[in-house]
């Protein structure tokens, strides 16, 4: 991993440069490693941003669509070729703000597709804005001041919503994320994996973290490990993992919340 | 032939083009449309989903065409306005498409005749003529049909599917509330597949002044033409079936004669600029006394456009 992050998210040195600072281009490497041994999606659909940059990796056709509407694009071209995998690329400022009632209504309906979701907690490439996704007082590069608004839980929303497979893990998890997408990637559909990653030009330089690596850090120690350990979950830690379906043997405190008559 | 909605004569004819797929969010206005593809679709081997708004009804439409069925979705003069990039981009990645939009019902009745409150359906607007010329954003006009008639919506619906595919790209069908909700005969199993004309002229060899209005209003206008010769005016129609792009050269033809214009249209004058820029430089008219603009809201009833002919000739 790269020491350096430029000074703007992508700026100079453009996105895949970018991207190996905050693990994303890790992330498409090993995705594309996991997806050779349990079988590659055949079309990939994302619109613009970081999250988009994971397409290049696979060897899927790619469709770029515009921002906000990868889910439903996605949903028809399922429907038109049945029986074969569409694997799309969201960022968080997209799955939790113009994309979220679509993001809602896959789970709802249980579209054929699978999304991954990159959550950096930040509209990097646009400058740095707070994104839906932002942890309240959380500062970025455009909102030094802290969001004031709560984030959005886009995992815990999409189990509640109703989708069949939910899984959320850090980008620097290693043999546990390459397992969590191997699951994902043969999971039933509807199926949300949530890949936390930190930006460190975006977010990280404006909350005190000196380098990549200590955001990297920092990340971890908010991820939520040991399920005896949900208790402390608040707005900033997040419990990673397979959250739905819920293991068989798991606790009663599990982390999805009551689903009701399902 | 059946007595069909234009809405539903669409949709028909959608299918018979060849569109496989739908989605939608169902809207008032267009709601028989959706009505008819959820019920037709699954008999004919496609596939009909119903999704969470416009913008996702369009998408998912784009992603079956990608995926090589034809789609067709309905929607508003509001799903219009929230069209424009997945339209253009279906247009700049070579996507066919078929968008259904029924235009808005226009504002109340005073244009309507004294004391004859319409009911729901008979008043319309044209508020849509200018945003579906630039419907995909800043590139080129999308092809628009509008239909004046059920029986047009089935076989301008067929043709509009065949073009898109065979431009790989969107095919707008324009339909004004009153022609969406008119019921009429419509022969849906037609022997013959005629391709349609992009205008139709009526009475405009000898024709002094000449209506130009689409949908509705070319029905109004054409009972107008027959009121006004009955008078002693030589009046004839001109009706852009294409809208957009906008047939000049057959309207140059139409009105290489006439001496004066008149656009007839329930919009505040959205058409009238383009009919004025296509005539300009024909002999006779000039650039723009030449060339009425009559709107109206709610309705242009035969009599108000014949008043205008005679008033023009």
């Amino acid at each position: 991993m790269s020491t350096t992050a430029p000074a703007r998210p992508g700026g100079a040195v453009g996105l895949r440069a970018c991207a190996s600072a905050c693990g994303v281009e890790g992330l498409g490497a090993r995705l594309a490693a996991v997806a050779r041994l349990v079988g590659e999606p055949p079309f990939l659909v994302a619109s613009g941003g970081c999250a988009a940059t994971l397409a290049s990796h696979l060897r899927g056709e790619t469709h770029h669509v515009p921002l906000g509407r990868p889910l439903p694009y996605a949903l028809g071209l399922a429907l038109a070729k049945p029986g074969r995998a569409v694997l799309v690329f969201l960022g968080d400022g997209e799955a939790a703000g113009p994309g979220l009632g679509h993001l809602l209504h896959a789970a709802r309906r249980g579209d054929p597709v699978r999304a991954l979701v990159v959550n950096n907690e930040v509209l990097g490439v646009a400058g740095g804005f707070p994104s839906a996704a932002t942890p309240r007082g959380r500062r970025t590069e455009a909102a030094p001041q802290g969001s004031s608004a709560r984030g959005v839980d886009l995992a815990r929303l999409a189990a509640e919503a109703g989708a069949a497979w939910v899984g959320r893990e850090t980008v620097t998890a290693g043999g546990s994320l390459d397992r969590l997408v191997a699951e994902f990637l043969s999971a039933p559909a509807f199926a949300l994996l949530e890949v936390r990653a930190p930006c460190y030009p975006a977010v990280g330089r404006w909350n005190g973290h000196e380098s990549p690596e200590a955001m990297h850090e920092a990340l971890e120690r908010r991820a939520i490990r040991d399920r005896d350990d949900l208790a402390r979950r608040d707005d900033d830690r997040f419990p990673v993992g397979r959250l739905w379906p819920p293991d068989a043997d798991a606790a009663p405190a599990a982390p999805r919340p009551d689903r009701g008559s399902r | 032939m059946r007595l069909l909605l234009g809405n539903e004569a669409l949709a028909l004819g959608a299918l018979d083009g060849g569109a496989r797929f739908y989605a939608g969010h169902p809207l008032q206005a267009s709601a028989e449309i959706d009505r008819t593809l959820l019920r037709s679709l699954p008999e004919r081997g496609g596939t009909a989903v119903l999704v969470e708004d416009e913008a996702a009804a369009l998408a998912a439409t784009l992603g079956a065409g990608a995926g090589g069925l034809l789609g067709v979705t309905a929607t508003n003069a509001a799903g219009l306005a929230m069209a424009g990039p997945l339209l253009a981009h279906a247009a700049a990645r070579g996507i066919p498409a078929l968008l259904a939009v029924v235009g808005s019902q226009g504002d109340p009745p005073e244009a309507v005749g004294r004391g004859e409150r319409p009911g729901p359906v008979e008043t319309a607007s044209q508020r849509e003529i200018g945003p579906l010329r630039w419907c995909a954003g800043g590139g080129a006009s999308l092809p628009v049909f509008t239909p004046a008639s059920p029986a047009e919506c089935y076989a301008l619906a067929r043709a509009a599917a065949r073009e898109a595919v065979a431009r790989r790209g969107p095919v707008v069908l324009y339909v004004d509330h009153v022609i969406g909700h008119l019921r009429e005969p419509v022969d849906d199993a037609p022997a013959a597949e005629e391709t349609p004309e992009d205008a139709e002229s009526y009475r405009v060899r000898d024709a002094q002044v000449l209506v130009v209005a689409v949908g509705i209003v070319a029905r109004a206008a054409r009972s107008a033409v027959r009121i006004a010769r009955e008078r002693g005016v030589r009046a004839g129609l001109f009706r852009p079936v294409r809208l957009w792009p906008f047939p000049d050269a057959l309207l140059r033809d139409a009105a290489s004669g006439v001496e004066r214009l008149i656009v007839a249209e329930l919009s505040e004058g959205q058409l009238v600029e383009t009919v004025a820029t296509a005539v300009a430089g024909i002999a006779g008219i000039g650039p723009r006394p030449g060339v009425r603009s009559l709107t109206g809201a709610g309705m242009l009833v035969p009599g108000r456009i014949a008043a205008a002919i005679e008033e023009s000739a």
